[in-house]
């Protein structure tokens, strides 16, 4: 068997050869036992192969690759004093500081606490979407407003090595009161203003992270915080909807745990 | 070049500029190959996972020195296999400083069974009876899918010997798995 033969095998086998080339290289296999023994060989072998089932990473190995990487690389530098801070002092580290466009998110975000109430109080769906999507959208220009500043006042708003120091945040209004009555009503209200301290930008994975250990909360999500205390940052506020009713809970993160709940 | 290679030339591009959300890209568009190729060619999940992490820290820290004329595919995966090579390379030393000089080889076949859940335990065995070459050629080429000149550019060697170590490779794996007679020739490499 020379090079040429195993040359003829391998396009065989791996279904290279042209169309027109196939019928011709197998009847030269066919007549040789020693090469017709070598495609089945390489047949069967590449037959076993394939049946592999493919190898992917799981969700927890992607999300620790990822976050080891950005630590090693030096992507997150903030993130990771601030891990370490918080796994020391277990509380007010975990809060990031107010992002460099904090005024102009909280007056959007008053804005449409004062704006929505008009709609009618019990449209609270309304409410809450308009508060959220604007709530995005301010968290949204806050870190543009960050990203533009770490690239030196550079035209594109691109997110910067230096920018992306903050994990994934979003800014929500600080408020001064820390019962959960006096703030749904607030919120109701509209008096929002009066309550608001500036706003805190906080680690969205995190409360992620708890509320989906939370029964309570189910169909809460990330972006259902909508306020922060002031004097105990730990604690957020949320409201959602779930089952048709607009629930309104505080969490402290420091031990995710509910703290208030009420539906209405 | 290819959609995906100019897509990660690109990438590369905004990541050396600081553009975070590059490194998230290139990551998420090459992640699970890399982790395939190192799964398949170490002998255990974590190792695979150790090597996977050494790849693309090498790689994201010579990012500079990546040159747009070949697929950054291509220099990735040369990364991956040569980050594999040395891992397999250390695990043997350690085995080697393990072992007492009485002590009979380690039986792949059955020691990484419970290991490799992903593949059949018995093709798995049999994967790790070929020489480090010769499983690369079979990753690649066969599992992986790449074309001869794929593999050879990765491996950094001759079409040719890559063909030929898959030839053998191939006819070594017939027979650990029963397929075929035993191969009448060593499984050294032709040249």
């Amino acid at each position: 068997m020379n090079e040429r033969d195993i040359d003829l095998i391998l396009a065989l086998a791996e279904n290279r050869l042209p169309a027109a080339e196939v019928a011709a290289a197998e009847a030269r296999i066919a007549g040789n036992p020693e090469l017709a023994a070598e495609l089945a060989t390489q047949r069967a072998a590449i037959a076993a192969i394939v049946a592999a089932p493919p190898v992917s990473l799981t969700a927890a190995e992607r999300t620790d690759l990822h976050q080891t990487l950005r630590t090693e690389l030096n992507l997150e530098p903030a993130v990771t004093a601030a891990a370490a801070q918080s796994a020391a002092s277990g509380g007010w580290a975990r809060w990031l500081a107010p992002l460099a466009g904090g005024l102009a998110v909280a007056a959007v975000v008053i804005g449409a606490f004062v704006v929505v109430p008009s709609m009618g109080g019990s449209d609270d769906v309304a409410f809450e979407s308009a508060a959220t999507t604007m709530l995005e959208d301010a968290a949204a220009d806050g870190e543009e407003t960050d990203a533009t500043a770490a690239a030196g006042g550079a035209e594109t708003p691109t997110t910067t090595v230096a920018a992306a120091a903050a994990p994934r945040a979003m800014s929500v209004p600080r408020i001064g009161a820390d019962d959960l009555a006096e703030v749904d009503e607030a919120l109701r209200g509209g008096s929002l203003l009066s309550l608001s301290a500036g706003d805190t930008a906080i680690a969205q994975d995190e409360v992620l992270a708890c509320i989906e250990t939370l029964p309570e909360l189910a169909g809460a999500g990330a972006d259902d915080v909508v306020a922060v205390n002031a004097d105990a940052a730990d604690v957020v506020y949320l409201r959602f909807v779930a089952g048709g009713h607009t629930v309104t809970a505080s969490v402290d993160l420091a031990t995710c745990s509910l703290l208030e709940i009420s539906s209405s | 070049m290819t959609d995906r290679t100019h897509l990660d030339v690109a990438l590369i591009e905004r990541y050396l500029e600081g553009d975070v959300d590059a490194f998230d890209e290139l990551m998420r568009a090459h992640e699970d190959r890399v982790f395939a190729i190192c799964m398949r060619m170490m002998r255990d999940r974590d190792a695979a996972l150790d090597a996977t992490q050494d790849t693309f820290l090498t790689v994201f820290r010579k990012a500079d020195r990546y040159k747009a004329e070949a697929a950054f595919s291509t220099w990735l995966y040369r990364v991956t296999m040569n980050t594999c090579y040395d891992h397999l390379r250390r695990q043997q030393r350690k085995q080697a400083d393990r072992l007492p000089e009485s002590h009979d080889p380690p039986d792949h076949a059955a020691a990484s069974s419970l290991d490799a859940v992903e593949l059949r335990p018995e093709l798995e065995g049999a994967l790790l009876q070929l020489s480090d070459d010769f499983r690369a050629a079979v990753v690649l080429v066969d599992m992986e899918g790449m074309s001869l000149d794929q593999a050879a550019d990765t491996l950094d060697v001759p079409t040719g010997t890559v063909k030929s170590r898959l030839f053998r490779a191939r006819k070594q794996l017939a027979h650990i798995l029963g397929n075929r007679d035993t191969p009448s020739e060593h499984p050294t490499e032709a040249p």
